[in-house]
Parts: C-alpha cells; sequence; structure tokens
C-alpha cells in the first residue's frame, strides 16, 4: 500500500514538473536569409546593421537582406526555410536555457549540420549555400529579436 | 442488657479503632455476657463469608487476555508514520494521510523550483559559444565574435589589411 502511494507521488510529482515545461514559452526567432558578393561596390544594407561586426569579418563586400521570416519556436519543433536558390534549410531550436539557446541547422542537399549555443544577445551567421558567381547566400538566426 | 446496647456497636469495631479503656471494657463484658459472644460470633462468620463471595465473585472474571488488551492498544505502528499522523490535523492518522503529508510539500517544492526557473538552469547542457559542425561536402569555418558565432565554408576568409 504505502510503496503505491509513494509510486503514485513520484509519478505525480514527475507529470506536474513536465507540464510547466511542455507549457514553456515559445521563443520568438528572427530568421533572415541575406546575401553576400565578393564583386561590386561596397554596400551594406542598413537592415543588417546589427550583423555588421560578424559580416566585416568575412570578405565579401556587398550586404543584401533577401528575406525575413518570424517564428515562435518550441523545442525540438523544426522550422523549413526555403533559400532563394530553392535549397531547403531547417532550423531546430534545441534548448533555451537561462540567458541561452541552442539551435541546429541542416542544409540537407549540402549535408551540413550545425549545432550552436549563444547567449540571448548574441546571432548566428552560417553559410548555407555554396559561392557562385562570388555570391553565397548566408541565413542568421536572432532569438529575442 | 444496658451493658449489652453499649458495647453492641464496638463488636463490629476494627482493630485500633477502640481506645485501650473501651477495649478492656469491651473484654470484660464479653467474658461476662454470652449473648455478646454468640453475636460477635456471628459477626465474625458474616464478615467472613462476605470477604469469600468478592473473592469468589473476582475470581470469576477472566483476566488472561488483559495484558494482551493492554498491549494491544499501544500504537505499533512506524515510528515516521505516528509522528506524521500526529501532525495531520483531521480524523485518526493512517499511512495514507501521512504519506500524503509528505507528498503534499515535495511536490509543492517541485512546482516552485519549476516556476522559477531553476529547472531550466540544472537541465542545461550546453554553454554559450559551444559549437558543433558538420559536413560531407564542405571545409567548416567558424568564427566567433562578441555578437555571435559566423559560420562559413572553406577557409577563414579575413579582409584585406586585417
Amino acid at each position: 500500500m504505502i510503496c503505491r502511494i509513494v509510486a503514485a507521488a513520484a509519478l505525480a510529482a514527475s507529470l506536474f514538473a513536465s507540464l510547466p515545461a511542455a507549457a514553456a514559452p515559445p521563443v520568438p526567432v528572427r530568421i533572415r536569409i541575406i546575401k553576400g558578393a565578393r564583386d561590386g561596390a561596397a554596400s551594406f544594407d542598413s537592415q543588417l546593421a546589427d550583423l555588421r561586426k560578424q559580416l566585416e569579418r568575412l570578405s565579401y563586400v556587398r550586404w543584401d537582406q533577401t528575406g525575413v521570416e518570424n517564428h515562435d519556436m518550441s523545442t525540438g519543433k523544426p522550422i523549413d526555410v526555403k533559400l532563394p536558390d530553392g535549397t531547403p534549410l531547417t532550423v531546430t531550436l534545441v534548448e533555451a536555457a537561462t540567458g541561452t539557446v541552442t539551435f541546429e541547422l541542416k542544409v540537407p542537399a549540402q549535408k551540413t549540420h550545425s549545432r550552436l549555443t549563444i547567449s540571448k544577445d548574441q546571432r548566428i551567421v552560417h553559410q548555407v549555400t555554396e559561392e557562385k558567381g562570388g555570391s553565397a547566400y548566408f541565413v542568421t538566426v536572432h532569438p529575442w529579436p | 442488657m444496658s451493658e449489652c446496647l453499649k458495647y453492641l456497636p464496638m463488636l463490629t469495631a476494627r482493630d485500633g479503632e477502640l481506645s485501650p479503656m473501651e477495649r478492656a471494657g469491651l473484654e470484660a463484658h464479653l467474658g461476662a455476657c454470652h449473648a455478646c459472644r454468640a453475636r460477635l460470633a456471628e459477626e465474625r462468620l458474616l464478615s467472613g463469608l462476605v470477604g469469600e463471595a468478592m473473592q469468589a465473585e473476582a475470581s470469576r472474571r477472566d483476566f488472561s487476555g488483559f495484558s494482551d488488551a493492554v498491549l494491544g492498544r499501544i500504537d505499533q505502528r512506524p515510528w515516521l508514520v505516528r509522528s506524521l499522523g500526529r501532525l495531520w490535523p483531521w480524523g485518526q492518522p493512517s499511512p495514507v494521510r501521512a504519506w500524503a503529508g509528505i507528498a503534499v510539500p515535495v511536490l509543492a517544492a517541485v512546482a516552485l523550483v519549476v516556476y522559477l526557473g531553476l529547472g531550466s538552469i540544472f537541465s542545461e547542457r550546453y554553454q554559450p559559444g559551444e559549437v558543433e559542425v558538420s559536413s560531407e561536402g564542405h571545409d567548416m569555418t567558424v568564427i566567433q565574435t562578441d555578437d555571435g558565432p559566423v559560420v562559413i565554408w572553406g577557409d577563414l576568409e579575413q579582409p584585406e589589411g586585417t
């Protein structure tokens, strides 16, 4: 009898603990598709101002935003993003902890797979297509934009 | 006869109830009065019969289970159950209520931890800056900056002059 009560209490505790986790608020995420080009006059899309420090590390001189999506992401639920050349990209929120968030980016066509953990105030910049004609596409992931 | 009336109440007196003078007077009277001696003998007989009757009545009662009954009323439940049961404010303590008394505060504590967000601290598996990349067709390079990581395919590309 006592064992049953203890087991029931443990089960209730685990269920009770899992309920708020399941009901955890989704993380708002802004996903932008940007294009970097080596040729032409240097220019920087004003919408990408918050990425300047990161993008300046690369040898592309012309940066343009070609698309933006806003999602409320829940842990473990992937978001499919279509790149301008038709290549599919999958972004998954792996974990959202206190002050940190972990994303997984997959480009199945290129067989690439990345898992990156950033703090709340950081952004991910990730190349997602091969460079063609001096330009390539990148995706940026910005939680809590 | 008036002597008999005087000493009649003294016939049923217990030891120590009479003064030495009264006892001496009673004994002197009994030595001379046959009726009072007969009455005394009758009183003693009656007193003995009552005592025996009471003894017999007591003997008829069965006390063989008395000690077992007393021991049976002693609480033999586990100490924890007994102690928690005493804290339970409603009715007689029981194991169910005792364990419920444990479960309720534990559940409350778990709920508090979860709602305060401490659970996410304990379950945090990844640290900021942790990067894991894999690709079958490309070399992957990760540049860490203050604003976050930059992942590019191929070798690290630096602007000229940096």
